[in-house]
């Protein structure tokens, strides 16, 4: 079936979505122009604001739309102590927790050497720097518990051993209001070798 | 082959008969799916797409598996994966030498290439890097000597290219697939060679010129990129000479 060319062209820029399909881009071509156009052209001014809009934070890597992110620029919080996360979604579930006082750094991935990623790709040679300059005291590692997550934790590390950081690891294993035989095995193991004294 | 690839089928596995398998690499695919490069026992390299394999813990590098895999080359589904027991504990330095082992099979490797015997080498040089009485360094040439080999690329530290015994007091240089050529000048000293064929593991210089002589056997095959997994070593040697200098 042939499509006039402007909805042939809404239905393939719907495709660069990430699991969107050509169904799928089809029927969200379809809904917005037969249903709903004010969101389709409140979307499109999203979506222009924000591609030109928003840059990564030059301490963080967060998403940004100023040099620093709204974490780095808060003077309340101790910029000295540094969660490394791999990605900005691991920053809002970390800020939702309503924990941590500290900032991020955000490796947007993690090390992956048969994708051609390597630590400078993640941004780790700026790490480096704020290492090295003093900058950061004490770093949290929170990266993935994959294989690519434990090497990136690795050598983050060795990189802030190197410049006398403090460094932890955040705990891993069985989530709280879990019940044991739903976690995988994998988890269970790393939880039971995780294991910690039991305090009175 | 003998040993512990003996027990696994050898032909093209199919849904209904398990290969010993190890995840190379894995790439998100669709919302929730991954595709996965496996090292298996009996089919070489092959890459499947695990449906849902992002919610599957287990399809992770290093974890000895039994794969139960369909369809054709190019477009094979993996219809289960079970574990065969837990990863091999590979930490720090061990887990980089690791990841250097798996992108030198993605490089080398083509997909649907059956290799016998490669999958018991990999998995022997796995535990020993997990082993501390191990040298690393020993472990990896060895495995990337095991490579060359299977590949039909062997490199003989006794004789040169015209099959005349290495001498002490000659230098020799490599003709990369071919062998070691006697030259004036050459980067390699026969002595050393002969001290590396003899399995003298003790010198640092004669391990850094293992280490050179294969990086310089591998490097035809490896294409352009440099290996990434090859800067994780150096960067992180770095590190530790900062942190034992400061
Ligand atoms: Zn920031």
């Amino acid at each position: 079936m042939k499509q006039s060319p402007l909805v042939q062209a809404l239905i393939d820029a719907f495709t660069c979505l990430p699991g969107v399909g050509a169904r799928s881009a089809q029927r969200m071509a379809y809904h917005l122009l037969e249903r709903n156009r004010e969101g389709g052209v409140a979307l499109a001014h999203s979506l222009e604001a924000a591609m030109s809009g928003v840059e990564h934070c030059q301490r963080c890597r967060n998403f940004a739309e100023a040099s620093l992110c709204p974490v780095c620029a808060d003077e309340r919080r101790d910029h000295a102590l540094v969660c490394v996360v791999e990605s900005p979604a691991d920053v809002l579930a970390i800020e939702l927790s309503g924990e941590y006082r500290g900032r991020y750094f955000v490796l947007m991935g993690h090390l992956s050497p048969i994708d051609g990623v390597g630590p400078d790709e993640i941004g780790l040679d700026r790490l480096a720097n704020q290492l090295h300059d003093g900058e950061v005291q004490e770093v949290i590692l929170a990266t993935g518990t994959t294989v690519e997550g434990e090497a990136t934790a690795h050598y983050i590390h060795e990189m802030a051993v190197a410049n006398g950081a403090a460094v932890s690891r955040i705990a891993q294993g069985v989530p709280m209001g879990g019940e044991l035989e739903f976690v995988d095995g994998v988890t269970l193991a790393h939880a039971l070798k995780g294991r910690q004294p039991v305090k009175n | 082959m003998t040993g512990r690839c003996g027990r696994w089928a050898m032909g093209m596995s199919d849904a209904r008969q398990g290969d010993r398998a190890w995840v190379l690499h894995r790439r998100p695919y669709r919302n929730t799916s991954l595709i996965v490069e496996f090292l298996t026992a009996s089919g070489g390299r092959l890459a499947a797409v695990a449906r849902s394999g992002r919610r599957q813990p287990h399809l992770q590098p290093f974890r000895p598996l039994t794969v139960f895999v369909s369809g054709r080359a190019e477009l094979r589904s993996l219809k289960n994966a079970e574990p065969e027991g837990a990863a091999i504990p590979l930490r720090g330095e061990a887990l980089y030498c690791g990841l250097y082992l798996n992108e030198l099979l993605v490089r080398m490797l083509h997909r649907d290439d059956p290799q016998p015997g490669l999958a018991g080498c990999y998995e022997e040089a796995l535990q020993r890097l997990a082993d501390d009485d191990w040298p690393r360094d020993l472990v990896l040439r060895q495995f990337e000597q095991s490579l060359l080999q299977m590949l039909g690329y062997g490199l003989s530290l006794e004789h040169d290219v015209h099959g005349q015994p290495l001498q002490p007091g000659q230098d020799y240089r490599l003709v990369p697939d071919e062998g070691l050529v006697a030259a004036a000048n050459g980067r390699y000293a026969g002595r050393d060679l002969l001290a590396l064929a003899a399995g003298d593991w003790q010198q640092a210089d004669i391990r850094r010129l293992a280490r050179d002589l294969m990086r310089e056997a591998l490097a035809p095959h490896l294409g352009d990129r440099p290996l990434i997994s090859r800067q994780l070593f150096r960067q992180g040697a770095a590190h530790k000479q900062a942190g034992d200098e400061s």
